[in-house]
């Protein structure tokens, strides 16, 4: 049994050595490099586009303008919502959008081409914030849209907001604000692309590979099954490669040159060229009965897709869904809406949207607490989803639903903790606790994944899964699975990993779902071998297949150890009449789609939990913050990969610290990390304890459900809510930056 | 004028390097050593990080003719066979997810060690504080740090190219 | 096209590098991400770059001497870890320790620090405070520049091509002083100062010194606020009225620009704050 244990990363070992070839690192001697010509104005109409004097750069092989594109020219990742030009043809819908891409024989040839090109362009009246996005008569980014720069919208209506709110013993109203951050995936977007037998191959790193297929082929005007796609190691993502990046220039240089060709993203193309997360304002309304009983809770919420829709669909329904947070609210009305602007635009960023609601649900929470001298994590214990209620949607939770153990788990920590801080705040520490909820898998829709998995009569046990591991683990955790369903070392299986040619598609690597959805495939492919062997096995000794038995690669009937066979013998045996030993499965969770009246459905078919408390110390005199403790308690449903999970919360509660105090991407202001900051290692609190809950979902691999987005999302409001302890006024704005604590200290923009 | 500087325990010369290079263009394009990552070029994350006569720095931001006659390691130099025992406890603690960082990690963790056999926490923070991680939190990168600090043998380290 | 990279053995070799049009590199941290820039903008870069930093007057450290010297090529490793500076000029080694990472700082030269004059720099907040004036060389001769007259604006110099910083002349603070470096930023290691303070005081307080940077177009010295301290009774309201003393003169400077509801009370509290531990470190009793 291989479920709870953690062995060692799949590829860590080539990892430590140096060894790995990510997305940046390929390329061969000889290929030609490709930049980008970037518009620095937005929003601008193309007056010209002036190529001579960089085609006349020495070693410029050819200069890719939009009319070059053989296929569709919008792309983007949800089906419906298509808008992206990659090459931009007489629009620039945002500053940094590319019109023309060089192809060179060396990366400095290309980037003096690239300097080289003439862009006039003449400017538009453009439009930075989301709110007036909204207005009348604003500017529209994008022409004769029926909803103007209206992009999404999710609406959820339950119960009877208006008379609930009029029954409630107090109620709390505050507005809540969060930046656009950035993924600073350590590893920028790069690959390489190139043609052979008269088909291209992309090697690139990527979070969603057969999306990658089909969109980059739509491009190219090509059937997919002439484009493979194949993932490189994948420096990080966090939802910033799971749209495009360098796939479709890569392969529209290699379809139209038939040479070999290459791309890396600088960091500064990446900052410009890649998704944000969205920036958020939430006006919130919340009711409670004297006791601390949610009773109404009503969230206006807008947000800042920028110059293309990306994931602005899943975003909004996302946050609207989780915005009452863990808990049960009978009496809820919800509006979302994500406007286009002419800022870079907004895609997936761990969570899609949860994070930025968690910092509303949660101060509510504490503003409620606080009005009715409550405490903080005592509220949440009272309001907590229990199976048998209901969330906003209107979904019956039934089972493996964790968050009151999650937060009676975390009690003795935060009450120490507290304890240790005191009642007021001179000392300038403060604690505070936070929690959330998040469904697994996409919001609403079918989103299955596809596995096989074969026995090869050489006695090689091959998974073929599309999913794509980029740091999290998926790799590792997929071969536990099938080695604890066909009792196996898991380091005898093999992988073929997120390669079209010989992977089925799992999905994306994104709204936490591979260990859930893709697992649940790959198990389903494991039974599926399984009974073929144990068929197979009945035939040969003719055996009663109810009984049978498999470990360590052979199979007997139980009670009879000695009359054991090996698979091989069987798949051998199978090999004789060509068939080969293979198991496929496949898993999409049972979802209901919203109501788009009312937001009702089934969205998800099971939700992770989780809890956090965090310690702070809060410089009054300068502004300075520093979290000192993190202890976090998440339901994960089943921890296949222990060390795995913790790692996932670590880095999650990491994010976290950056989102709360230091996190903010101003366009035009940040390029790079000089002035982009994420936290460093001397930023780390002390993350202890990480407290695994395990309430087992019945539909998961071994009951497991999901931990990559959650482990980030209680982060920043916990630091906030201790934050705002610390100093006396609740936090409500993201970064906690020096000048936020400042204000908060000194009384300025108090809005008590 | 040709630059020699010895990489990874061999001495090696290099025709047509411009002055303005880097020493990570150099390691990366002329010398295929690719385990030196670039992750932001300005010599703010540390992937690129090298030792340089056994000081941690940043390739990025390391003139390559500063390397002449001297010597340089990298990732790729650290282990003469198998895993170095850095190498090792970043595996077994977990310390490695997306793995880009990991390289330069290892190169600050082996320089810290190779100063100080113990260092305390703040020791460790100060000595990776360049070097960042959007994977880990770090908590499994301390973890690793204090393991290979415990492993560290001298005679492995004695082993070690141009050690 | 051919390039040439000297590494300059002594200063008469670096002078003869420059007068042929080449550029002075020491650490490289700056410079480095300035040529980068070039690159990928497909600009023109230098065909010619002088190494200083293996010149020995640059790397003369005699913090003893009777007139201290800190050669211009020293990096901040080293000055981080010196037992000298540390005993002379604990706020020099304080400010070592905190300049970018540990990376940077076995690379980055005090000299480059000052040459690139960015407001922020916590190299030159330190020297500020220690009185330093620049030896500047150049085919013409040799020049002693105080720094307030070298740095001419954010990121600016008066030094011309062909000048090579050698080193810094220091004051000897009195004897018994203690001394302080403080900076903030927006996370706690690798950051760019959004305030730093260097202080240095003694018991008589014969020559008190306090220096702020990141808040004006180079770092100040505070020398009215230095009159103050030297002039009145140390103790908590001094400091109250150093640190308000010093939050006007931001203002008065800079104006009541963006940054200036936080700048205001931070300098404030900062310069107050500082002034306090300083003032107890050196245990003068009451």
């Amino acid at each position: 049994m291989t479920i709870g244990e953690s062995p060692a990363r799949v590829g860590s070992v080539e990892k430590a050595l140096g060894r790995a070839r990510f997305g940046s690192d390929q390329g061969e001697p000889g290929d030609l490099f490709l930049v980008c010509v970037r518009a620095d104005q937005a929003p601008a109409t193309i007056e010209a586009l002036e190529l001579d004097r960089a085609l006349a750069v020495p070693g410029v092989v050819r200069i890719f303008t939009a009319a070059d594109i053989p296929g569709e020219k919008l792309l983007g990742i949800i089906p419906v919502t298509k808008d992206q030009e990659f090459l931009a043809e007489n629009i620039i819908s945002h500053r940094g959008q590319a019109v023309a891409l060089v192809a060179a024989e060396t990366e400095g040839a290309a980037r003096k081409a690239a300097q080289a090109v003439e862009l006039r362009l003449s400017a538009l009246k453009g439009v930075f914030d989301h709110r007036e996005a909204l207005a009348e008569n604003a500017p529209q980014v994008h022409a004769g849209r029926p909803n103007g720069n209206l992009m999404a919208r999710r609406v959820i209506r339950k119960g009877d907001f208006e008379s609930a709110l009029n029954t409630c013993a107090v109620v709390h109203e505050a507005e809540y604000t969060t930046s656009f951050i950035e993924h600073a995936a350590m590893e920028t977007e790069g690959g390489r692309a190139w043609i052979e037998d008269d088909r291209l191959i992309i090697k690139a790193c990527t979070q969603n590979p057969h999306y990658d297929r089909g969109d980059t082929a739509r491009f190219l005007g090509l059937d997919p099954d002439r484009v493979r796609m194949i993932q490189a190691e994948t420096g990080g993502g966090f939802g910033g490669k799971l749209d495009v990046s360098v796939q479709p220039y890569l392969g529209l240089a290699a379809l139209l040159l038939k040479r070999p060709v290459r791309m890396v993203y600088t960091r500064e193309e990446s900052f410009i060229g890649t998704g944000k997360r969205h920036p958020f304002l939430m006006k919130c309304v919340t009711g409670a009965d004297s006791d601390g009983r949610l009773v109404a809770m009503k969230m206006d919420l807008s947000a800042d897709t920028g110059a293309f829709a990306s994931y602005a669909l899943a975003v909004a329904s996302r946050a609207a869904v989780h915005a009452t947070g863990p808990y049960y609210v009978a009496n809820v009305e919800i509006d979302c809406r994500l406007a286009y602007t002419n800022n870079p635009w907004a895609g997936a960023m761990r969570g899609f949207g949860v994070p930025q609601a968690a910092m509303a649900h949660e101060g509510q929470i504490d503003g409620i607490a606080d009005k009715l001298g409550m405490d903080r994590l005592e509220i949440r214990l009272l309001n907590a989803l229990r199976p048998g209620q209901e969330t906003a949607t209107g979904q019956v939770l039934t089972q493996s639903v964790g968050i009151v153990e999650c937060l009676e788990r975390l009690k003795p920590v935060y009450r120490t903790w507290l304890s240790e801080v005191g009642p007021d705040s001179a000392s300038g520490r403060g604690v505070g606790v936070g929690a959330m909820f998040y469904g697994i898998g996409n919001t609403g829709v079918s989103n299955p994944s596809t596995a096989r998995l074969e026995w090869t009569p050489d006695g090689r046990i091959i998974l073929f899964t599309g999913a794509a591991d980029i740091g999290q683990g998926s790799d590792t955790v997929l071969r536990q699975i099938v080695g604890a369903r066909l009792n196996v070392d898991p380091e005898r299986i093999d992988l073929v990993r997120a390669d079209t040619d010989f992977t089925t598609d799992a999905g994306a690597t994104s709204a936490s779902r591979q260990t859930y959805i893709s697992g649940g495939a790959v198990l389903e492919a494991a039974v599926a071998l399984e009974e073929m062997i144990f068929s197979e096995f009945e035939d040969l000794m003719e055996a009663d297949r109810g009984d049978l038995e498999m470990a360590a690669g052979r199979v007997w009937v139980k009670g009879s150890p000695n009359g054991a066979i090996s698979v091989e013998e069987i798949v051998q045996s199978l090999a004789q009449r060509d068939i080969r030993a293979v198991g496929e499965g496949r898993f999409d969770p049972a979802t209901v789609a919203l109501d788009p009246e009312t937001g009702q459905g089934v969205p998800y078919a099971t939700y992770a939990f989780a809890a956090q408390t965090a310690m702070v110390e809060v410089d009054k005199l300068t502004g300075e913050v520093q979290v000192k403790r993190v202890a976090a308690a998440h339901d994960v449903g089943r921890a296949i990969n222990p060390k795995c999970v913790e790692g996932q919360i670590c880095g999650g509660v990491m994010m976290g610290v950056g989102m709360a105090l230091m996190e903010e991407y101003v366009p035009g202001r940040h390029a790079n990390f000089e002035n982009y900051h994420i936290p460093t290692i001397a930023d780390m609190p002390e993350i202890d304890p990480v407290i695994i809950v395990e309430a087992p979902e019945e539909s998961g691999p071994f009951g497991a459900k999901g931990v990559g987005e959650p482990a980030l999302i209680p982060t920043a409001p916990t630091i906030a809510s201790a934050v705002g302890q610390a100093v006396g006024r609740p936090m409500r704005h993201l970064p906690i930056s020096l000048e936020r604590v400042m204000d908060a200290v000194t009384g300025v923009n108090d809005e008590n | 004028m040709n630059l020699v500087f010895e990489i990874n325990g061999s001495r090696r010369s290099l025709g047509n390097v411009p002055c303005h290079a880097t020493l990570l263009s150099v390691l990366r394009d002329r010398l295929g050593l690719l385990g030196t990552k670039e992750g932001c070029g300005v010599g703010e994350c540390g992937a690129c990080t090298v030792l340089l006569d056994g000081e941690p720095v940043n390739a990025c931001l390391t003139a390559a003719w500063k390397a002449a006659g001297r010597n340089v390691i990298t990732i790729e130099g650290l282990a003469t066979e198998g895993l170095h025992p850095v190498q090792e406890a970043f595996v077994d603690s977990g310390a490695i997810q997306c793995g880009f960082c990991t390289p330069g990690m290892i190169m600050s963790t082996y320089a810290l060690l190779k100063r100080s056999a113990c260092p305390d926490v703040e020791d460790i923070k100060s000595a990776l504080a360049g070097n960042l991680c959007r994977c880990t939190g770090y908590k499994q990168i301390l973890d690793a740090v204090r393991a290979a600090a415990a492993k560290m043998d001298r005679t492995h380290d004695d082993e070690v190219s141009g050690g | 096209m051919t390039t040439k990279y000297l590494a300059a053995r002594n200063v008469e070799e670096a002078l003869a590098g420059l007068d042929d049009g080449a550029k002075v590199l020491a650490g490289g941290t700056d410079l480095m991400v300035h040529l980068r820039r070039l690159r990928l903008c497909g600009a023109g870069l230098p065909e010619y770059l002088v190494d200083v930093t293996g010149v020995p007057e640059l790397n003369r450290l005699d913090m003893d001497a009777d007139k201290p010297f800190l050669g211009a090529g020293v990096t901040f490793r080293r000055l981080e870890r010196d037992a000298a500076v540390a005993r002379r000029y604990p706020l020099l080694a304080q400010a070592g320790a905190v300049v970018g990472s540990l990376q940077i700082r076995n690379l980055a030269t005090i000299g480059g620090n000052v040459a690139n004059a960015s407001p922020a720099a916590d190299g030159l907040t330190a020297l500020a405070a220690l009185g330093a004036r620049a030896e500047v060389v150049s085919s013409n001769g040799v020049r002693h520049i105080p720094l307030e007259e070298l740095i001419i604006g954010p990121n600016t110099t008066c030094l011309v091509p062909g000048d090579l910083i050698v080193g810094f002349k220091l004051d000897r603070p009195p004897e018994g002083s203690a001394q302080r470096f403080y900076k903030v930023g927006r996370r706690r290691a690798v950051v760019i100062a959004r305030m730093n303070l260097a202080v240095s005081l003694d018991r008589e307080m014969t020559d008190p010194r306090l220096v702020l940077g990141a808040c004006f177009p180079s770092p100040r010295r505070m020398t009215e606020v230095e009159r103050l301290l030297a002039s009145e009774t140390p103790g908590p309201e001094l400091w109250r009225e150093a640190g308000r003393m010093a939050a006007e003169q931001f203002v008065q400077v800079c104006g009541w620009r963006s940054s200036a509801p936080y700048k205001v009370p931070a300098v404030a509290n900062l310069v107050s704050r500082t002034l306090e531990s300083t003032w107890a470190e050196l245990g003068v009793a009451g």
